[in-house]
């Protein structure tokens, strides 16, 4: 029987490169990504292996999901896991660097302006709900601790979304410096 | 200047990729065929990840760059197919001229400071 092993862990959405570079690390050790939920990945044991992981955020509508996922195992490369929209893939690196599903810069920072699109979609959104909520006469705990909930929510979205930019302008800072 | 030429001209300049994966589809090829096309010497030397070809072909299938032609069925696995429309022609066209203007542009600086060096051999 296969060994399993349950992993913890929580990446913030302008961390994936850091992600991928430890499911890399993890394969190296002998633990090969299987699957994945929120904050908890699911590895099997295995034989230690060069393997770059790779992550792409895309909504995919109907027949595009299959055009997409075969122009990628055209190239090589497997389809793990796909988790709010983000596409995990890995290819065995046996020598050399390891390899990128993009080639170019645009299309790196093309793939950060989708996740920041949603992320200011969302947070439009939760903005929009606290400032039209109307407050009843008697303050309950439970209304107040929504409310900070979300109040919460609105600024670790609006963190992702700065850190995401920031990410962007790295990313075109490199490229010029290439 | 024509319609399709105001239009073609708002996709300059190109990056390298597109501009390599547009002149591959003057003829008819699926992904992975742009790929393999693209990689070799006389198409650009560019290996092209997945990632950044899947965008690519989205971006110019709406723009009108290229349209679908069916699916090719050569072995087992059913791919779609891309090829280049008047409009995508004429971007290849506009973007060509441009890189050439550029070309002569740079070569004429080249040419002049190799006459310099000519002429005092001492100056790098």
């Amino acid at each position: 029987m296969t060994q399993t092993r349950r992993v913890f862990k929580l990446f913030f959405v302008w961390q994936d490169e850091r992600e991928a570079a430890w499911l890399t690390r993890m394969a190296a050790d002998g633990w090969h990504l299987r699957s994945l939920t929120i904050g908890c990945y699911t590895f099997e044991g295995g034989e230690p292996a060069a393997v770059a992981y790779r992550l792409d955020y895309r909504r995919l509508i109907g027949a595009e999901r299959e055009e997409y996922l075969g122009l990628f195992r055209d190239a090589g490369w497997e389809r793990v896991a796909t988790l709010a929209n983000w596409h995990y893939f890995r290819k065995a690196a046996p020598e050399g660097p390891l390899p990128d599903i993009f080639s170019d810069t645009a299309s790196r920072v093309d793939k950060y302006r989708r996740v920041l699109g949603i992320l200011v979609a969302i947070l439009a959104l939760n903005v929009v709900i606290l400032a039209t909520q109307r407050l009843p006469d008697a303050v309950t705990t439970a209304r107040e601790i929504i409310r900070m909930l979300q109040a919460g929510a609105v600024v670790l979205l609006g963190v992702a979304v700065l850190r995401t930019m920031a990410h962007i302008s790295r990313l075109k800072r490199e490229a010029r410096r290439d | 200047m024509d319609e399709i030429e105001v239009k073609a001209l708002e996709y300059l300049p190109l990056t390298e990729s597109t501009f390599a994966i547009l002149v591959a589809l003057a003829e008819p090829r699926h992904g992975y065929g742009i790929m393999q096309a693209v990689a070799q010497a006389d198409g650009g030397g560019i290996r092209l990840g997945p990632g950044t070809l899947y965008g690519a072909l989205t971006k110019l299938l709406e723009g009108g760059l290229i349209a679908r032609a069916g699916d090719s069925n050569a072995g087992d696995e059913r791919r779609k197919l891309y090829v280049l429309t008047p409009l995508g022609r004429r971007v290849v066209r506009l973007e060509s001229e441009r890189l050439d203007r550029m070309a002569r542009l740079g070569r004429l600086v080249i040419t002049q400071w190799e006459e310099d060096d000519d002429a005092d051999p001492a100056r790098v």
